[in-house]
């Protein structure tokens, strides 16, 4: 059981890196927007490992479906032919960003293991609890669904509703600022 | 082999270093907000991994990723709606381009 687990997490794992890499390195941007949602689906099945399926559901909705339809759409809008030349950035830039990643890495790692000393599968920096029995028997009936909703509407009820606000001012927002100024259009046209 | 909290961390860290990669290599805008995207999925995973090995009989990860979720899709939007406001002045999305602020 645990060696099927491992062998699941190895193949999504696998599969998140190589397709985000993708993600960041296909020249035509239309490939690369597949190899997200290839990237997104993966990040879903790691979901469904760490016992997360209402996030894993919500992963799949949101990601996966809606914020792809954006970014295509908004391909759509403007993205001329030749702007597959835009591919990475000058030298530069570019040596700049892999010394940065690089560093970043080597950083997290080390906080990771405790100074490249602690290579347990628990670290020790962490405080780490197996969940109980009855939580597991719990979430094999029900799922994290009704956990997840009674900490929205009772807990974190505060940050739910500014949250709210926060997505209807960005409908606003987006429609207000993506609308053509009529006003210009107007002009031009008197110009000509 | 057994699973636990430090395999999910590396994959996270690996997955960020990514993230940082493409939002710095990229020239293409439609590019830096994909690589914002992959930075938000690995924080994501980050808070589900410790919500499952520190405290899964409430969630509060998962609460957290949830949040994390809206927060990405109203960044996303208004990320887009900038970038066409500015295709529109400027015809082009070449983060290069967009050097008015320079003296």
């Amino acid at each position: 059981m645990e060696v099927l687990q491992f062998l699941f997490f190895g193949m999504f794992a696998l599969v998140i890196v190589i397709s985000a890499l993708g993600a960041i390195f296909c020249r035509n941007i239309i490939h690369s927007i597949v190899s997200l949602v290839i990237t997104f689906l993966s990040v879903s099945g790691i979901f469904i490992l760490l016992n997360a399926d209402f996030l894993a559901i919500s992963q799949i909705i949101i990601y996966a479906v809606g914020i792809t339809i954006l970014l295509v759409f908004s391909l759509m809008f403007t993205t001329t032919k030749d702007d597959n030349k835009l591919w990475l950035a000058f030298a530069p830039r570019t040596i700049l960003a892999f010394v940065v990643a690089g560093t970043l890495f080597i950083l997290l790692m080390f906080n990771i293991t405790n100074k490249f000393t602690d290579f347990n599968i628990n670290p020790k920096s962490f405080i780490t609890k197996a969940p109980k029995e009855s939580t597991i028997e719990l979430l094999k009936k029900q799922g994290t669904t009704p956990i997840i909703g009674k900490q929205l509407l009772t807990k974190y009820v505060l940050p739910f509703e500014i949250l709210s606000i926060l997505l209807l001012g960005v409908i606003i927002g987006a429609a207000v600022i993506a609308k053509k100024d009529t006003n210009e259009k107007n002009r031009a046209s008197e110009s000509a | 082999m057994e699973l636990g909290l430090v395999h999910y961390l590396i994959l996270v860290a690996i997955l960020f270093c990514i993230g940082i990669l493409g939002l710095i290599i990229s020239r293409n805008i439609v590019k830096i907000l994909i690589s914002i995207e992959i930075l938000l999925n690995a924080v994501n995973i980050n808070f589900a991994a410790f919500a499952n090995f520190g405290d899964l009989d409430e969630a509060k990860g998962q609460v957290f990723a949830i949040f994390i979720m809206a927060i990405a899709a109203a960044e996303i939007a208004l990320g887009l709606a900038i970038l066409i406001a500015c295709y529109n002045n400027r015809h082009s999305i070449d983060i290069e381009d967009y050097t008015s602020l320079k003296s």
